[in-house]
């Protein structure tokens, strides 16, 4: 493709470099046969290629700033305040959710954003004289444990001065991606987003460039982007290509789906952006909240069967199983993933036998997938759910894809809210 | 080959000349320049418009540029890569594609004597679909840009001769049991990538809805450089066989009488349909309608000569694909639109206005 555009001497070499960089993955792929291999070579090849490309702007533009340091600290710590707002939209959640115990259902999004819902959230936990008292006690010692280890972190960096290369143009095409681009506090730098991107919530003034599997090309080029982030939703085949023609460097990231995803894209961004610093204090910080919420979430005795269901716009319902995302999710939280139980590998095709078969104590949905089904009686109208555990308990998590599938810098909150919910389930 | 049963034919069929020749004699020079002008301004908005904003001036000065000609008009880096890497490319693909389905469907409705008829219908875009699907879910994808391409082009044409082989057991073929057939394939396919779908990834499933719904998003220079060559032989061998499709309008027997190969031109037929489509296929998925919806489009203004509705069927595809895409590229930007979504909207209203204004000149021509 380099042959076509012999102006672009700067974007040709960047384009081998990216698809040298790609048969690499490619014969690694083939070799082990696996999507997994390719997943884990194409994502440390782009840390490679991130690398390479890092040191270049680096010589032209090494800025040291007093200002630049003080939003290092920010990007280190990601704003307690939202960790707090988090925890008391989790506590009011589980609290709501008792009395009936019919369906809990997340709007954690909105509950963390706005502040009349932060207050509402007050509000209700304070009046709200219930057992899970202890529980939130738990949750606030794991938070103050984290956000202690935090100020700590950022004196240790702030001796590191760092900075995105002037006139980075960014566009991110997914929302995990965009997620991990504003806790880097690099969002100035995005000049577009897919669909997906949805949080925080001011992504919806960055132009949508619709689903990232079906990409205008030409669109994308009029944002004029330096850096495109995507992963392996990005498509369709060709349009990389072209991108990389038109001399713009790509990033995608593949990830395993295990609990160190996050720390491997916001490592591969931050290298991508010249923030490894930054990147890797909050990979850090991630991996430290994660290993707190894990040492709490798995001291279940008696853990509750989770049955994740994906249901797709256009009527396609799927369970997961084996070797999914769920399934990290689930058992992180003190769950037992009902599917895998069962024998599913991967996603299979929701069937009453498969729902009798698995027969979870608890149905774990996506809040879109519950708005795309028509609610939660909709849900358990579902031929073989009066047949579940869960069925006929009525018991639904539902919660946002982006937040608990997304596997971004907010995993561990999303996990400590499902083992929340699962908890409280428990106590009935 | 064709000229010699031919002559004959014309002594032969005074009954349908009478009816086709005076409406396409009266319509015939303003219908080919309506087609010819389509393609090239359609063409030409192709490259001049986009998401991204490149001056008309430029975009000249460019494509000057290129062909050696310095006009002295000066452009940037991204402007080039958006014009010459990008727009001229999906221009040229666009173009190759509707020319390959439109002379293709043109081609199969004159075999099959049957004016449902469509690539899609022998087989080649549901093979080619299906070989697409599998290749996606046993990870053949990752191989690299033209694995997909690969197999949904081999997919195509193995099955389409799969059906001709399978119709033409026992010496013969019928072509009415190739059509069967079809359908029967296209069915028991269509649910095997419904299967395989069931239990793939989001990353799978958008690779092979990709080739289900056809795009031309992907389009590179590699690809016209592959499909193009294989997309303009195929419409050079089926324009040799005009001849051969006009006599088998007859039927089989009868144009085997007049001397015509019966067999060798079916099998030459279904070859260089299942070549362009499946090229076509392969660079921008399965794209439906146009086969089925540009013969008859030319049917209607240029009368049922497979001399003038070959040719006819290449420029009306290329124009509808070329108008669906610059639709799809620019009406929901910065997103884009599904391809097939608008060849449908586009091609429907044109092919209902012509058949309304057929159906009225004939009645008062005393056809009915």
């Amino acid at each position: 493709m380099a042959t076509f555009s012999p102006r672009a001497a700067g974007g040709d070499a960047e384009g081998r470099g990216g698809s040298a960089c790609r048969d690499e993955a490619t014969s690694s792929g083939k070799l082990r046969n696996s999507l997994l291999g390719l997943v884990t070579a194409l994502a440390l090849l782009a840390l490679a290629c991130a690398g390479d490309d890092q040191s270049q702007p680096a010589t032209v533009a090494p800025q040291i700033e007093l200002q630049e340091q003080e939003q290092q600290e920010q990007g280190v710590s990601p704003d307690p305040a939202d960790a707090q707002r988090s925890q008391q939209a989790q506590q009011q959640q589980t609290t709501s959710s008792r009395p009936q115990a019919e369906a809990v259902t997340s709007d954690r999004q909105a509950a963390g954003e706005r502040t009349s819902s932060e207050g509402a959230a007050t509000r209700d936990s304070s009046s709200e004289q219930s057992s899970s008292e202890a529980q939130a006690q738990e949750q606030q010692a794991v938070q103050s444990q984290a956000q202690q280890a935090q100020p700590a972190q950022a004196s240790a960096e702030q001796t590191v001065t760092e900075t995105v290369p002037e006139g980075t143009r960014i566009i991110t095409l997914f929302g995990d991606l965009t997620e991990i681009v504003y806790a880097l506090q690099a969002a100035e730098f995005l000049v577009g987003r897919d669909t997906s991107s949805v949080y925080p919530a001011e992504t919806e003034v960055l132009p949508n460039l619709g689903f990232a599997g079906a990409l205008n090309v030409e669109a994308i080029l009029a944002l004029e982007p330096t850096l495109v982030i995507g992963n392996s939703m990005a498509g369709p085949p060709g349009v990389l290509e072209q991108l990389e023609a038109a001399g713009v460097e790509l990033l995608i990231i593949e990830t395993p789906t295990g609990l160190d995803a996050p720390g491997i894209k916001i490592r591969a961004i931050g290298e991508a952006l010249g923030l490894s610093q930054t990147a890797e204090a909050l990979a850090l910080d991630v991996e430290r909240r994660m290993a707190a919420v894990l040492g709490q979430a798995q001291t279940v005795e008696r853990p509750l069967r989770v049955l994740l269901i994906y249901i797709r716009r256009g009527g396609l319902q799927l369970v997961s199983g084996q070797g999914n995302e769920a399934q990290t999710i689930i058992e992180a939280a003190g769950g037992i993933d009902a599917g895998a139980e069962s024998g599913i590998v991967g996603w299979q095709a929701l069937t009453p036998e498969a729902l009798v078969a698995a027969n979870p104590d608890v149905y774990l949905v996506m809040e879109l997938g519950l708005d795309v089904i028509g609610g939660i009686d909709a849900l358990l109208a579902i031929p073989g759910m009066a047949q579940t555990t869960a069925g006929r308990e009525r018991r639904v998590i539902a919660m946002s894809d982006l937040y608990l599938l997304g596997f971004g810098p907010r995993l561990p909150e999303a996990i400590a809210e499902l083992s929340a919910y699962l908890r409280s389930l428990q106590e009935e | 080959m064709a000229s010699g049963p031919l002559t004959q034919l014309r002594k032969r069929r005074p009954e349908i000349t009478h009816v086709a020749e005076p409406l396409s004699r009266i319509r015939s020079p303003m219908a080919w320049g309506v087609l010819t002008a389509g393609v090239a301004i359609l063409a030409a908005l192709n490259l001049i418009l986009g998401a991204f904003d490149v001056e008309l001036s430029r975009v000249v000065g460019l494509l000057f540029d290129k062909a050696g000609i310095d006009l002295g008009i000066e452009y940037s880096d991204r402007e080039e890569a958006v014009v010459w890497v990008i727009r001229l490319p999906r221009m040229l693909t666009a173009a190759l594609v509707g020319a390959g389905l439109g002379i293709s469907g043109a081609a199969l409705q004159g075999l099959f004597r049957n004016p449902l008829a469509d690539p899609g219908l022998i087989g080649v875009s549901s093979g080619a679909a299906f070989a697409v699907a599998l290749a996606v879910i046993l990870g053949l994808n990752t191989l690299g840009l033209f694995a997909l391409p690969l197999a949904a082009f081999a997919g195509g044409l193995i099955l389409t001769l799969g059906i001709y082989a399978f119709a033409r057991r026992g010496g013969r073929a019928q072509m009415a049991t190739m059509l069967l057939v079809g359908i029967a394939v296209n069915a028991l396919l269509a649910s095997a990538i419904s299967f395989i779908t069931s239990f793939s990834d989001d990353a799978q499933l958008r690779d092979i809805v990709f080739w289900l719904l056809g795009s031309l998003a992907g389009s590179v220079w590699n690809f016209v450089l592959a499909a193009g060559p294989l997309i303009l032989v195929a419409i050079v061998v089926l324009m040799r066989q005009a001849g051969a499709l006009n006599l088998l309008t007859l039927g089989d027997a009868e144009a085997r009488h007049l001397g015509l190969r019966v067999e060798r031109s079916q099998l030459t037929i279904v070859t260089a349909a299942a070549l362009a489509t499946g090229a076509g296929v392969a660079v921008a998925g399965v794209i439906g309608f146009v086969g089925l919806i540009a013969p008859h489009i030319v049917r209607l203004a240029l009368g049922p000569d497979h001399r003038r509705l070959l040719p006819g069927s290449a420029l009306a595809g290329a124009i509808l694909v070329l108008g669906a895409d610059l639709g799809a590229r620019t009406i929901a930007a910065p997103a884009e639109l599904p391809l097939g979504v608008l060849t449908a909207i586009i091609g429907t209203p044109v092919f209902l206005f012509l058949i309304d204004r057929a159906r009225r000149s004939l009645a008062l021509s005393g056809w009915q």
